[in-house]
């Protein structure tokens, strides 16, 4: 057993847990939103044109009253859950050794900092991969239940990829923090605060309008108006996208693998 | 065909010098590896604070080398540099004849360490945990495990959060010698051991000194390392302050003297150089001496003495000296 399946096997609960939930909460929320669906829906619409709450979520009446809408509607919603839950992973692989001390266990191990770095990188994104799929496969079954197959499957799949796509950087983001702070009391407050915070920047954008500000909150990367209008993602924020990427990971390993490991006090 | 044959001889001579070079080669090595730890000025410093400086000790094979001085002389932090778990500010040191920064993996398969206090993942039984760390070691280590758990009196099937810090303390023991190693790191290796379990436990580290495994031992209980320990290095505020063999250290360094005066007459600090630890109490005088008997002899002949008793010293005694 190495340390990939070692990790694994520690956050085999809380994997599961994630990835029931999740696609429970999208099985049983998607067909009570679109419930609404049915009713004539141009009235509704109209109302909800100027609507400064539509606004700040970043969905247009329109796109809100279909199926796909709904959908890419309240992945928003549980994309701030799943956040939490990825920036909470990224920070605790990386501190637990440090807070339980463990790290003088681990890394006197024949086992190279790069492995154990990488390594403990694979587990967790393999963590995310299986609540994303989760997570997907039960959007689709859904989908396919409401709408009775009748809806368009690129759109389907650029918004269902937008949920694994933010989980990684978000991911990320927690490994940075991790790596820098190392010593974290609890996690979650931290994953909290900054998946919070995230989020109300990109409500805020939305409301002003501000493209700077939506530069800094990765929610708002990935537009569902503009996906589901041109089936494809915005070439710009795809590129920051992979920019932020990149430098976290590298940032990341690089702190990393100088890091001294704090004495047990 | 001459020519060839020709050719043949000298390529075959040739390859003789070359491989009985090598040969010598090897042998040299092994010559120059015979320490299997070698340090080189190594310095960490941690901000303002000193870690430690410039210290330089080699240890060479099978030998048992103490380590010792007061709490944050830099032990720990000499040890966790070999481990590679801080990197040096400067300096190098090698583990074998590898860097032990650079080839910190490599080392490791042949390192067993038992940090000062231990710590596993709580939610883990002790079974689990030495499974888990066999498997990092990449080999089968089910009969060792075996036989160290029963020697300590260890139980294996309870968690490591319910275990007290000496039972902590023997998981740490089990699962830095588990994969018989050629060197082990110990870093204040007893604390929380009662004496009987200590006993057993110095026992289990002379049998595995016997088959030639190194060991590294950080104290700072003398009595201890000198009942453990062939040389010991003293380190006082980050630095070697003294490198000695644990024999010419009691034997040929310093004595104690213990005079007792007829009436409570102030006798001075006697005016040699080589008195050290000078202390009176009312008739009773003792310090230490080290240098020529006979200056001593001389000076001490201008008192009246009752009574005169020149013993060996302790470690302790010694090395509060060298704390002084």
């Amino acid at each position: 057993m190495g340390v990939f399946r070692f990790e694994l096997k520690q956050y085999k609960t809380s994997i599961i847990i994630w990835a029931l939930s999740l696609s429970l909460a999208i099985m049983f929320l998607l067909p009570m939103f679109s419930g609404m669906l049915t009713e004539d829906k141009s009235s509704v619409v109209s109302s909800l044109q100027d609507n400064p709450m539509m606004e700040a979520m970043g969905i247009s009446a329109e796109n809100f009253f279909s199926p796909l809408g709904v959908y890419a509607f309240l992945s928003s919603f549980l994309m701030l859950a799943a956040s939490i839950h990825a920036i909470n992973l990224g920070l605790s692989i990386i501190t637990k050794e440090h807070m339980q001390n463990t790290a003088d266990f681990l890394m006197t191990k024949p086992y190279s900092r790069k492995q154990i770095f990488l390594s403990k990188m694979a587990a967790a994104l393999c963590a995310i991969f299986i609540i994303a799929i989760a997570y997907c496969i039960g959007g689709f079954v859904v989908m396919f239940i409401v709408t009775g197959g009748g809806f368009d499957n690129a759109i389907f799949a650029l918004l269902s990829l937008v949920f694994p796509l933010l989980q990684v950087l978000f991911l990320l983001i927690g490994v940075l923090i991790g790596v820098i702070i190392s010593r974290v009391g609890s996690t979650l407050p931290l994953a909290l605060g900054a998946a919070f915070g995230l989020y109300v920047t990109g409500l805020f954008s939305n409301v002003v309008n501000s493209d700077i500000a939506r530069r800094f909150s990765p929610f708002r990367y990935f537009n569902s108006n503009y996906i589901m209008e041109n089936t494809q993602y915005e070439s710009s924020y795809l590129i920051l996208y992979i920019v932020l990427l990149v430098i976290s990971i590298a940032a990341s390993y690089m702190i990393y693998m100088k890091k001294d490991i704090k004495m047990v006090l | 065909m001459n020519y060839i044959g020709c050719l043949k001889n000298v390529y075959n001579s040739l390859k003789g010098i070359f491989i009985n070079n090598l040969k010598k080669f090897e042998r040299g090595n092994i010559i120059m590896t015979k320490n299997v730890i070698e340090i080189q000025n190594l310095t960490k410093q941690y901000g303002k604070h000193r870690g430690i400086d410039n210290v330089s000790f080699s240890v060479e094979e099978g030998e048992i080398f103490g380590f010792i001085g007061p709490n944050g002389a830099g032990k720990s932090t000499t040890i966790r540099t070999l481990l590679a778990l801080i990197h040096p500010t400067s300096g190098s040191a090698t583990i074998f004849g590898k860097d032990c920064i650079k080839e910190a993996p490599v080392i490791a398969q042949d390192i067993g360490y038992l940090p000062s206090e231990t710590f596993f993942y709580e939610n883990m039984k002790v079974q689990d945990l030495l499974n888990y760390a066999a498997a990092l070691y990449k080999k089968d280590c089910s009969k060792r495990i075996e036989e160290l758990t029963f020697r300590l009196n260890l139980d294996v099937t309870r968690k490591i959060r319910d275990l007290s810090f000496g039972n902590k303390k023997k998981v740490g023991i089990v699962a830095g010698l588990l994969h018989s190693p050629k060197l082990l790191m110990l870093d204040e290796p007893t604390s929380g051991l009662d004496p009987l379990m200590q006993q057993t436990f110095f026992d289990i580290l002379r049998e595995e000194n016997q088959k030639g495994v190194t060991i590294l031992f950080s104290s700072h209980i003398l009595s201890e390392v000198q009942k453990m320990c062939d040389r010991i290095a003293i380190l006082k505020d980050g630095k070697v302050i003294s490198l000695e063999n644990i024999e010419t250290m009691r034997s040929n360094a310093y004595k104690k003297i213990i005079l007792h005066m007829p009436e409570t007459t102030e006798l001075q600090s006697l005016d040699i150089r080589e008195v050290s630890n000078f202390e009176q109490n009312g008739a009773q005088v003792n310090f230490l001496f080290k240098g020529d008997v006979n200056m001593l002899l001389d000076s001490l002949r201008q008192h009246r003495l009752l009574d005169i008793l020149i013993e060996e010293p302790s470690l302790e005694e010694i090395f509060m000296h060298y704390y002084k």
